[in-house]
């Protein structure tokens, strides 16, 4: 019985028969011995095929659930500032029917010039709204194509028109090219500059240092500088949030909107985002393709 | 009413500030107003005043959605400076959301009284003093 799979001659066993060793018994556990094993290899392969779907499923799950929450948030932040701009105008006309039975031609003219540049500000905000979603659309409708990062990097810093000192350096280049939406590549590296431009320490010039690896199959665009770096213990779950804007000692303005469209456009081809930070020292960021 | 109330309103909004501050200066019982563009400014005065013991105000408008430090993020640090017992100021939280996520969050807390949408008006202002210093 030795070389017999295990279940059957369990199974043999416990049948109480007593086998003939004729060679007719002997072919006929050969036999079952064979369709036994053969079951066995199915069996594995259904798990792995199970596992594999499963595995499938809740990273999707994970996906849709990403694409939920970014969609909830942006919508709760665009309703939320079009909400609080129209109170705005509320409480500014208010005031004005109060102020314009008194004869305070000062504080008229003065609550006037606030509900116009509440109005102007209101229009501002539906104005990026709008290209914020027609970005979307041309960032999901583009077909992809091959794109030279070294020069899509080149031709962004020459519209950029940057006035402070820096540097930019490719450190590794394993690939220069890759299969992406142009779009989408071109806001990506915007916004990764125009980030390190704005968060750059004052206190040095500012350094780039990007490194284009390929990892197995994975192209890895690693985006290093040396700025005031984020606090990741307090922030992590903020960076890649539409509208927050996270706390900085150098109180810049901005719109919340930059690290978003990175990982939206990274998300869109499929990639992963991860950030490397420390105050003080600067910001690394990791896309893989 | 005898007693004279300060105010706090803490806001990211300075229209907002503007507007509130107008309609509180219009009633007799208004002492001060004073008004934070940040939380964490209106947080640290505050946490100042109950350190040196000085007056606090006695109501404080309390915005959510603020970038950097939101009103619940204020609610959860004070908490961490305050004994709940003693801690007699009336925080209104004032808000243009009426998201289910901000109602509930509100629900939770033990530190804010009131959950009050913008614009605030002075009716709702008259009977919020009524309930809380009658």
């Amino acid at each position: 019985m030795e070389g017999v799979h295990r279940l059957l001659q369990r199974q043999i066993e416990r049948s109480g028969v007593k086998l003939d060793m004729t060679e007719d018994g002997l072919r006929l556990i050969e036999t079952l011995d064979k369709t036994y094993k053969q079951f066995e290899g199915e069996r594995k392969i259904l798990e792995e095929s199970a596992k594999r779907m499963l595995e499938r499923i809740s990273s999707s799950n994970e996906n849709l659930h990403t694409i939920i929450s970014t969609l909830d948030g942006f919508n709760y932040h665009v309703s939320h500032d079009l909400k609080t701009s129209m109170i705005h105008t509320i409480s500014l006309s208010k005031m004005l029917q109060k102020y314009v039975e008194t004869d305070n031609p000062e504080k008229v003219r003065e609550i006037l010039d606030k509900l116009l540049a509440n109005s102007e500000g209101g229009l501002d905000l539906v104005e990026k709204f709008l290209r914020i979603s027609k970005f979307n659309s041309q960032l999901v409708e583009q077909d992809l194509t091959t794109i030279n990062i070294p020069d899509l990097i080149d031709s962004i810093i020459q519209k950029l028109d940057i006035k402070v000192d820096y540097e930019i350096n490719f450190i590794q280049t394993d690939f220069t090219e890759i299969n992406a939406k142009e779009v989408g590549m071109e806001s990506l590296f915007y916004n990764l500059l125009t980030n390190a431009i704005k968060y750059k320490d004052t206190k040095r010039t500012l350094q780039i240092e990007i490194r284009l690896v390929q990892n197995g199959t994975f192209k890895v665009i690693c985006f290093k500088d040396n700025g005031i770096g984020i606090d990741l213990e307090l922030n992590r779950d903020k960076i890649f949030k539409p509208f927050v804007r996270i706390e900085n000692e150098l109180d810049k303005e901005g719109t919340g909107v930059g690290l978003f469209l990175v990982k939206k456009i990274v998300t869109e081809h499929n990639g992963t985002v991860n950030v490397k930070s420390a105050l003080g020292k600067g910001t690394e960021f990791i896309l893989t393709f | 009413m005898n007693q004279k109330l300060d105010f706090f309103i803490i806001d990211d909004s300075d229209v907002n500030n503007y507007y509130t501050e107008d309609l509180l200066n219009e009633f007799d019982y208004t002492n001060s107003v004073t008004t934070f563009l940040k939380a964490k400014e209106g947080l640290t005065e505050l946490v100042k005043r109950i350190q040196d013991k000085s007056k606090l105000p006695d109501v404080v408008f309390l915005d959510i959605r603020m970038p950097e430090m939101d009103g619940f993020e204020f609610i959860e640090e004070l908490e961490e400076e305050i004994d709940e017992q003693e801690f007699n100021v009336k925080i209104f939280i004032l808000t243009s959301s009426k998201h289910r996520r901000d109602v509930e969050a509100f629900e939770k807390q033990q530190i804010a009284c009131e959950f009050l949408n913008k614009p605030l008006d002075k009716e709702e202002i008259m009977s919020m003093v009524d309930k809380h210093f009658s």
